[in-house]
């Protein structure tokens, strides 16, 4: 940003010499400007393609003959387009159970995390109680300590809680990290709804409960989005709990199902790209679904009062 | 100035969810070849739940790597809860 910025300032300093006229400087610097303009449009350009290619690259994969992904020659466009690969993934691996095993922790995962930050975000930005600022410092905290440096003690209370290799014991790790991310956004959400409307709920008859669930929670509905689409994602897309917890089949989630094709000696590429593109589905349909209060909700969530 | 404060906050957040992100070294090169591309991570799972099953080891290996990360999480979390007004 900055270097541009000074090459057309500089720009703008020699020109007057050049030129003479004021008028000319004018044309000058919105010409300069729409340079710089065109040039961020190249970048912008160059890191879509960065982002878009692989997507295009494992789709087309997902699409050929064997023969053609181990052939001499990379083809940039399936030659025989075939959905044979789709067909291999439901045939010879337990694809549905992995979906099954996903959408089970991610949904009950989400939902648990949902309640415990409603509660805790309303807490904490309304409740005047000993030990808040404590609790906000400690959720931004545990936010940012990474989860690859907790497994291995997690590891250690799930098999001594006897929860590993089952769903259940992902379902309660999940939320470690889903809820002090989503408490934090609330909070900052929760305290830009006026005081005033809950005031006026409480004297109409509501108790603290009831004033969230009646009144702040659907006036923080985009906030409520966000949050859950953030932790639906997250849950899909986690691998290291699933892997490290997870040691058969029947409790495997798509993405660690996913990484068990390649641990094996043969990378059959075709399979594992067909079904690359079916686990991003979910989560994809849902943002589209979303999307509209997803874009509101980060908006909003901004804003102070 | 804001805007400083925000970039720096973003490569903060970046750099400490980077420094420990475990699936990407693990999946593409697994620390090999002779541990050219080896990250702390990768090397606490190999130690603890790889082969020996040493949980002591790699729960050490993640201790060491600790006090790097703490000093940026302190940090931050000073700038976030001085950006949200707590």
């Amino acid at each position: 940003m900055t270097p541009s910025m000074t090459t057309s300032r500089r720009a703008l300093q020699t020109i007057p010499g050049q030129w003479g006229k004021s008028k000319k400087v004018t044309l000058s610097m919105t010409s300069s400007r729409r340079m710089l303009k065109g040039l961020g449009n190249v970048v912008l350009v160059l890191m879509l393609l960065w982002t878009a290619i692989p997507f295009y690259w494992m789709i087309a994969t997902s699409l050929k003959h064997d023969k053609e992904i181990y052939g001499y020659e990379a083809t940039l466009i399936p030659q025989q387009p075939t959905l044979d690969n789709y067909a291999t993934v439901f045939r010879e691996t337990p694809y549905l159970l992995f979906m099954r095993n996903s959408i089970v922790v991610a949904v009950s995962s989400t939902v648990l995390s949902m309640i415990i930050a409603c509660l805790g975000a309303y807490a904490i930005a309304r409740l005047n109680f000993p030990g808040r600022a404590f609790l906000a410092r400690s959720l931004v905290f545990t936010y940012l300590v990474p989860t690859s440096l907790l497994f291995i003690p997690m590891f250690a209370l799930m098999s001594a809680l006897r929860l590993t290799d089952s769903l259940h014991g992902l379902t309660i790790a999940y939320p470690g990290f889903d809820v002090p991310f989503c408490t934090w956004l609330l909070m900052g959400y929760f305290k830009s709804v006026p005081v005033e409307l809950e005031e006026a709920a409480l004297v109409d008859g509501c108790n603290r409960v009831t004033a969230l669930v009646r009144v702040v929670l659907p006036l923080a509905l985009p906030a409520l989005v966000v949050v859950t689409f953030f932790s639906f994602t997250h849950a899909w897309n986690e691998f290291l709990y699933a892997h490290v917890f997870t040691s058969t089949n029947s409790a495997r989630t798509v993405t660690t199902g996913l990484a068990n094709f390649m641990s094996q000696d043969v990378f059959f590429w075709g399979p594992l790209m067909a079904s690359t593109i079916m686990s991003a589905l979910p989560p994809v349909v849902m943002f589209l679904v979303l999307q509209r209060w997803v874009v509101q909700g980060l908006t909003l969530g901004g804003v102070k009062g | 100035m804001r805007r400083a404060g925000l970039f720096i906050t973003a490569v903060m957040l970046s750099a400490i969810l980077t420094s420990a992100s475990i699936q990407f070294v693990y999946i593409l090169t697994n620390g090999g070849p002779s541990d050219r591309t080896m990250i702390f991570p990768v090397l606490s799972y190999n130690l603890a739940l790889g082969g020996a099953q040493r949980l002591g080891m790699g729960a050490t290996v993640s201790l060491f790597f600790f006090p790097v990360l703490v000093v940026f999480i302190i940090f931050l979390t000073r700038r976030m809860l001085r950006e949200k007004g707590e």
